[in-house]
């Protein structure tokens, strides 16, 4: 008995997608994938590596039993571009969808590299705040990663707060590097150590998407939205664009 | 051939079905004017992500109204600019993934050529050539348009379009937001003749149109008055009045210029009444035929998007499989 899942990741500069497949007898994980990092390209690119990663899986659109999308946070634009694909792709087959968040795909990231209990993903979120994850991560019975994940956009000060109070954990994220001069200081190269995860990759949304659908928490085509965290995007009575009819 | 059409270039969700056999089989829209009131304008990103949220069930609200089944679908059209390209993006994602789930061809409409051709459906169709002349909220043009596809931009806005004109001046007079219903309404009540506002860019040859002075003459008048009701509903009258006959003489010079007997007014502000009975009686004095779309496919909608991009896919046009949308795209790049 095998499970597959067609999964995209759009919310930053990197586009990508993954088609994984997973055997339950043997445990065994086999992916076709694609990763680019193209600015302001991904509405010319994501269909067409949809379409490579499932010719080379060997399966139809219509074969695969469920879709999964990074849902951000991230980029407003990426995340809808994410969404809607996937939201159509759906429709059209009466497909479940698992929303999957791109800090935790990071933090499996990491985790794949450097096994560490405890992962906390720092990303820009501009306008002078960051997206924070707190992660957990375990392997359970099955040889599959329990993880459990708590998200928040922050002022880096608030973010300096919550994570100077921690101890023993992999950092990743660029929000790192862009406020080093805050959290250098709560970074070593031991116990805090700073890992290099650029962007998330369809690949462990393929595999987040594997281990939400595995537990039932499927949407579908209609409930499945993007996640945006800043939800304060504009003030009453100011025209910020004129209308086009 | 049936088309499923989406627009979502601005502040509406639109989705509609277009048989090339019987017309018109569904229509469905999603308005967010409450949503961006508040704001005095469309804020583009809570545009998006009501798009994002909106989009799927009206798709499958348009097939139950059609009484079709996803498969029964031959085509798909979406809007591809121009227009807000966050807004853009929903529905030309959408589209172009459903089509490439379906294994169905798609084709990127630009919406002002949807506008153009919105009249199309209606059961009193104009032919080619013609003249058309599109007002809305973010365009002013005179287009002479030859055949389905040959656009030549004649005369344009050099400052606001018409539509914004009519939003500003609303909101100038404090009468809400969009402001062209809402310009109309007030000037119900008033009187056009109280005030003599100026006909921008009539006084010498031209094509071009120009409305920001009208705007600026109608907020020195209103500073300048008593600021009744009254006054208020007068000035709206003289402006609409004001905007309206210079469209008319626009179009009085376009004819001569083009030697056409046909005039296609759409978009927007073509819903509005004075707008459509003043060019009427102009057209049967003048032994022109003037066309204009039903009033509900004025504002943006999926059928015109649905109709335009069926014309294009029964040429054997379609879209590559990475899709793409412009925020700015002249009409004009459509001919070749």
């Amino acid at each position: 008995m095998s499970i597959s899942i067609l999964a995209v990741e759009t919310s930053t500069n990197a586009c990508s997608a993954s088609v994984l497949i997973y055997d339950q007898s043997t445990q065994n994980f086999n992916y076709f994938s694609r990763f680019e990092v193209a600015p302001q390209q991904h509405t010319e690119l994501l269909l067409p590596m949809i379409d490579e990663v499932l010719t080379e899986s060997d399966r139809l659109i219509s074969q695969v039993d469920v879709l999964a999308f990074g849902q951000g946070p991230g980029s407003f634009t990426g995340v809808r571009i994410a969404a809607s694909v996937i939201k159509a792709i759906a429709y059209a087959h009466d497909l479940p969808v698992v929303a999957v968040s791109s800090l935790e795909s990071m933090a499996v990231a990491a985790y794949e590299e450097k096994s560490a209990e405890k992962i906390i993903v720092m990303v820009d979120a501009r306008m002078k705040e960051v997206y924070l994850s707190n992660c957990h991560i375990k392997i359970g019975d099955n040889n599959l990663m329990q993880i459990n994940s708590e998200e928040q956009l922050l002022a880096p000060d608030t973010a300096y707060n919550n994570v100077s109070q921690q101890k023993n954990f992999i950092a990743t994220g660029n929000a790192w590097n862009i406020y080093k001069d805050k959290f250098n200081a709560l970074l070593d190269d031991e116990k805090q150590s700073l890992l290099s995860i650029e962007y998330p990759n369809a690949k462990q949304i393929a595999y987040l998407g594997l281990l939400k659908f595995m537990s039932g928490e499927v949407q579908d085509a209609i409930s499945a939205l993007p996640i945006y965290l800043r939800n304060n995007v504009a003030t009453p009575k100011k025209i910020t664009k004129r209308k086009f009819l | 051939m049936i088309v499923l059409g989406i627009e979502t270039s601005c502040d509406e969700t639109g989705v509609a079905i277009y048989d090339t056999d019987k017309g018109l089989l569904a229509d469905v829209l999603y308005s967010q004017i409450d949503l961006h009131s508040q704001y005095g304008g469309v804020v583009p990103e809570l545009a998006s992500r009501d798009h994002v949220q909106r989009i799927i069930p009206l798709v499958d609200q348009a097939l139950q109204q059609a009484k079709l089944n996803k498969s029964n679908i031959d085509g798909i059209a979406y809007t591809e600019g121009p227009g807000l390209m966050g807004a853009l993006l929903v529905g030309a994602a959408v589209g172009r993934s459903l089509a490439w789930s379906l294994g169905i061809p798609s084709i990127g409409v630009h919406h002002m050529e949807g506008h153009l051709l919105a009249p199309m459906l209606a059961d009193n169709k104009p032919v080619f050539p013609f003249l058309g002349l599109l007002v809305s909220g973010g365009h002013s043009l005179l287009v002479d348009v030859k055949v389905h596809g040959q656009y030549l931009v004649i005369g344009e806005s050099l400052d606001d379009a018409i539509g914004e004109a009519f939003d500003k001046t609303a909101k100038l007079l404090d009468l809400g937001y969009p402001g062209g219903p809402a310009i109309s309404k007030a000037a119900q009540k008033g009187d056009a003749s109280a005030y003599q506002f100026p006909r921008p860019m009539t006084n010498r040859p031209g094509l071009d149109m120009s409305f920001s002075g009208l705007k600026t003459f109608v907020l020195n008048t209103w500073e300048s008055s008593d600021k009744s009701e009254q006054t208020k509903a007068n000035i709206a009258a003289a402006f609409q009045e004001a905007i309206v006959d210079t469209l008319i003489i626009k179009c009085k010079r376009a004819i001569k210029e083009t030697n056409y007997s046909r005039i296609v007014i759409a978009g927007g502000v073509s819903a509005n009444v004075q707008l459509r009975e003043k060019m009427q009686e102009y057209a049967d004095k003048n032994g022109v035929e003037v066309f204009f779309p039903d009033p509900k496919l004025c504002t943006d909608n999926g059928s015109m998007i649905a109709y335009a991009g069926a014309l294009r896919l029964l040429k054997g046009e379609k879209s590559t499989i990475g899709f793409q949308t412009r925020a700015r795209w002249s009409l004009e790049e459509l001919s070749h």
